[in-house]
């Protein structure tokens, strides 16, 4: 089951429906975890399958009974067990295979119940969390089927906080619009955008060796390359804007996870907005603790902009090896790591240089802007290619193209997304502008509902027109 | 690292508390209803602007009596959405030739070709259709000048086929082609003898319902809209959806024969049996060809198939029946069963053949003409078959 897909719609409006029946929490909880369980066994029906799941779950209750149990010398052995279970259940490419388990197993959300078990071992060292956290709970906050597949990775603090309120949070019928509203437009994103883009890229590539001109080659190279990067924003955020819509019709509020990230102007402000929860994540276990180590270590105020250089590429670096086990994916993660600090480095050299209120007026001018802003889009398209081919496809894709042919793709994808983007923003903006009672006109629940109604109209009618399955959720398979 | 704010301001917290005022109730739903409406008539409005048709035969003259015919020196042009803007003359005899039927000319074989849409090649372009390109090639192999005189009219039945034999033999052909396809055979009345042309029914003493005018207004709409069709034209494109559907709606024909399609069977075979003997008595050869339908070519290559489903169970029965008759036969299902989705070579929604797929009938109606069946090919038969075993 898709969780983009009509089914797994159905099936949450199925549980939704049995969850709002009773208020009472043992209910909730009760439902919660039917659903969850359910939805589990919709990838697989062979109980052996599970068993490393479990295992995986299992050591995480423990870890965190253990800990809040104040034995906190065993934080950093549970640590590396944790860390080191969930690396040989991904299987990365540094351990030896024969290590690993050679019948099949489900690896469904793995990473992020990862993210989660990590959070709770950590927070349970340092007594920020609730005391006794039951299974019940801790199964509901690690299997919460509006999260499994791809997150967004929410705190536990903030998932209990609603999940085990007694009064739970309110749902009447302008919350019901609105999160139909959040999934109509994400089942139209994940179903029709993201289809037509990767049949865009598909197409393209498939363009690649055959006879062209040299304009239509650099067409080729921009379609292939930029194709990419909206695509996996049309895939994931749609994903994200169907389970937030979902949860929230269970009564509970799962954080953003975008928020307009190729208006960026830059690629640290880029990750504030582009997959929020992970980056936030990183930054309160990683980027954090990694800054306060090192400037403990060398506590000079002027070397502390350069430590937070150093913990932004480490903090990054290692966003882009969680999403691979192999070598392309370290290079991914080195080349988001590089992005981010140079960036950062960029940014301290020149308040440095031109001074602080100067650069501030740089960063204000509107033509600097259009131009960041394209060399985000572009940097972030250019670092993808390590993300959605292996070495030796980008070799195939190399040696397709003349250098000078390269050259004009990268231009041309820096030029197209500037001006793009630069229009995309100043044409939202004059939309936004018409306003009514204070309210934008276009933000008026008749135009939404107007909306929304063309948007799920058009999904169906192209699911029914096409008649193939959804297209898959990319970060499952993370 | 900054707060990360929501996405959309599509959903404004603001308004989570507030009530939903009593005539939104009301106007939420029209609005909705509103935008569909918009759209579907937007869709219409486009698919009309980006797929023009024009699928009427000005030529056409109907006649459920004595069967469909072209209008005289007529010329027509016409598109469906999924094809070409395709021209067709019509000679002094009101057949789709570009000679003459008057005189045949001299040193010349004639090939008189009967059926409906199918053997008219409708849908492409004159000079792609199987005839022209078989008439071509046998033109080039056997350095002989061939006549073609098309007398196949859209919606033709095979039993008003029978009556324009007469017609055909006029034309002192060389050989006559028998061109169908099992929608040809699909309705009873296509068949059947009919003495007596019953009257014009009655109107009904009472006028429809609202709710009836309603049902049939919007069935003719659908039948209408280009966007309704374009909408086909995806869905059919899926081999899974095609077969589901026609296994499910079609009239597909099951192995034993179910007892309406025994007695179409009975009746083609009289049909053909009459054709057969005025055609020997004139000493014409006569060469069926069956064609399939695109759901039955979709379902040539597949190796799972329902119970009873047998797709090349029309083409053995016109094959039996052929050699019952002394008449010759091209099976294009044995022909599109080695193609790989040979439902392709068809129009999606229209389910005519399309050019590759005429080029495909041509090439196997020619290697039929030289087979050495027909005499007047039979020179030329001889010359090839030396090379054909090379």
């Amino acid at each position: 089951m898709g969780t983009a897909s009509l089914q797994f719609l159905a099936y949450s409006f199925a549980v939704i429906l049995v969850f709002n029946l009773f208020r009472s929490v043992a209910w909730r909880q009760f439902v919660l975890l039917a659903a969850g369980v359910g939805f589990l066994l919709c990838f697989s029906q062979r109980p052996v399958e599970f068993l490393p799941l479990a295992a995986f779950l299992a050591s995480g209750f423990v870890s965190l009974r253990v800990l809040q149990a104040g034995k906190t010398g065993a934080f950093l052995p549970l640590l590396i067990v944790v860390i080191g279970a969930f690396m040989w259940l991904k299987e990365y490419a540094f351990i030896p295979s024969a290590l690993f388990l050679q019948h099949p197993y489900l690896m469904v959300g793995l990473s992020y119940i990862f993210f989660r078990i990590l959070h709770l071992i950590i927070d349970a060292r340092y007594g920020e969390l609730p005391r006794n956290i039951s299974l019940v709970s801790y199964l509901n906050y690690t299997l919460n089927f509006t999260t499994l597949v791809s997150g967004p990775i929410q705190r536990y603090q903030d998932f209990a906080e609603m999940h085990l309120a007694r009064v739970p949070l309110p749902l009447n019928v302008v919350v019901a619009g609105q999160s139909l509203e959040r999934i109509v437009l994400g089942f139209f994103k994940v179903n029709v955008l993201s289809l037509i883009l990767s049949m865009i890229q598909g197409r393209a590539l498939g363009m690649i060796g055959s006879r062209q001109g040299a304009s239509e080659q650099v067409l080729t190279g921009v379609l292939i390359a930029a194709a990419y990067p909206l695509y996996l924003y049309c895939n994931f955020s749609g994903y994200i804007d169907i389970v937030i819509g979902v949860a929230r019709l269970l009564r509970f509020a799962l954080p953003e996870n975008f928020n307009r990230p190729f208006s960026s102007g830059n690629f640290i402000d880029f990750w504030n907005r582009w997959h929020i929860t992970l980056s936030e994540w990183l930054k309160t276990y990683v980027y954090n603790p990694l800054l306060i180590v090192t400037m403990r270590r060398w506590p000079l105020p002027a070397a502390e902009p350069f430590l937070g250089v150093f913990a932004f590429f480490v903090t990054f670096f290692l966003v882009g090896l969680w999403h691979g086990q192999n070598a392309a994916f370290i290079f991914f993660g080195v080349l988001q790591g590089l992005g981010v600090s140079l960036t950062k480095l960029y940014q301290v050299l020149m308040a440095k240089w031109i001074g602080h209120k100067q650069y501030r007026e740089l960063s204000r001018n509107w033509l600097y802007n259009i131009a960041t802003r394209g060399l985000t889009f572009t940097w972030f398209t250019f670092t993808l290619l390590w993300f959605w081919s292996n070495w030796t496809q980008l070799g195939v894709l190399a040696r397709s193209f003349r250098p000078s042919e390269i050259g004009l793709v990268w231009i041309a994808i820096f030029l197209g997304a500037s001006v793009i983007l630069a229009l995309w923003e100043a044409i939202r903006g004059w939309l936004l502008s018409f306003q009514i009672a204070g309210e934008p006109l276009f933000m008026s629940r008749y135009v939404r509902t107007s909306f929304s109604t063309a948007l799920a109209a058009i999904a169906l009618a192209t699911l029914m027109i096409l008649n193939a399955p959804e297209p898959p959720i990319v970060y499952k398979a993370f | 690292m900054s707060p990360p704010t929501p996405e959309l301001p599509v959903v404004p917290t603001t308004a989570v508390g507030r009530a939903l005022p009593r005539r939104d109730y009301i106007i939420l739903p029209l609005i909705s209803l509103l935008t569909v409406l918009v759209l579907l008539a937007a869709s219409e409005v486009c698919a009309r602007i980006f797929w023009p048709a024009q699928p009427a035969n000005s030529c056409l003259v109907l006649d459920a009596v004595d069967g469909n015919r072209y209008k005289t020196n007529c010329t027509s042009r016409s598109k469906i959405a999924e094809g070409p803007w395709t021209t067709s003359n019509y000679n002094e005899c009101g057949y789709f030739s570009v000679t003459s039927c008057k005189t045949k000319p001299a040193n010349a074989v004639r090939i008189v070709i009967l059926g409906s849409s199918i053997g008219q090649g409708i849908r492409v372009p004159y000079e792609q259709t199987f005839f022209s390109l078989a008439s071509t090639g046998l033109n080039r192999m056997c350095s002989r000048s061939i006549d073609v005189q098309n007398l196949c009219v859209e919606g033709l039945y095979p039993i008003q086929v029978l009556r324009r034999l007469g017609a055909a033999v006029e034309l002192k052909p060389d050989v006559v082609l028998f061109i169908l396809c099992p929608g040809d055979v699909a309705e009873a009345e296509a068949l059947a003898e009919r003495k007596d042309v019953p009257a014009p029914a009655k109107a009904a003493p009472n006028s429809p319902s609202v709710l009836v005018r309603c049902k049939t207004w919007l069935k003719r709409m659908s039948l209408e809209s280009r966007a309704m069709l374009l909408a086909q034209h995806f869905l059919l494109q899926n081999k899974d959806v095609l077969l589901r559907l026609h296994l499910a709606f079609g009239d597909k024909i099951e192995q034993p024969h179910a007892p309406g399609w025994q007695q179409r069977f009975a009746d083609f075979d009289r049909i053909v049996g009459r054709m057969a003997g005025q055609l020997r008595s004139e000493g014409v050869p006569l060469i069926l060809v069956s064609v399939p339908s695109r759901p039955q070519a979709a379902m040539l290559g597949l190796r799972q198939l329902p119970p009873n489903v047998d797709p090349f169970a029309f083409g053995r029965q016109v094959d039996m029946i052929a050699a019952k008759h002394g008449a010759g036969y091209v099976d294009i299902s044995e022909v599109f069963s080695h193609i790989p989705d040979s439902e392709n070579l068809f129009y999606v929604v229209d389910g005519h053949p399309t050019a590759e797929g005429q080029k495909i009938i041509a090439q196997y109606v020619e290697q039929k003409l030289l087979d050495g069946s027909v005499p007047a090919f039979s020179y030329c038969a001889r010359q090839q078959s030396p090379e054909r075993g090379k």
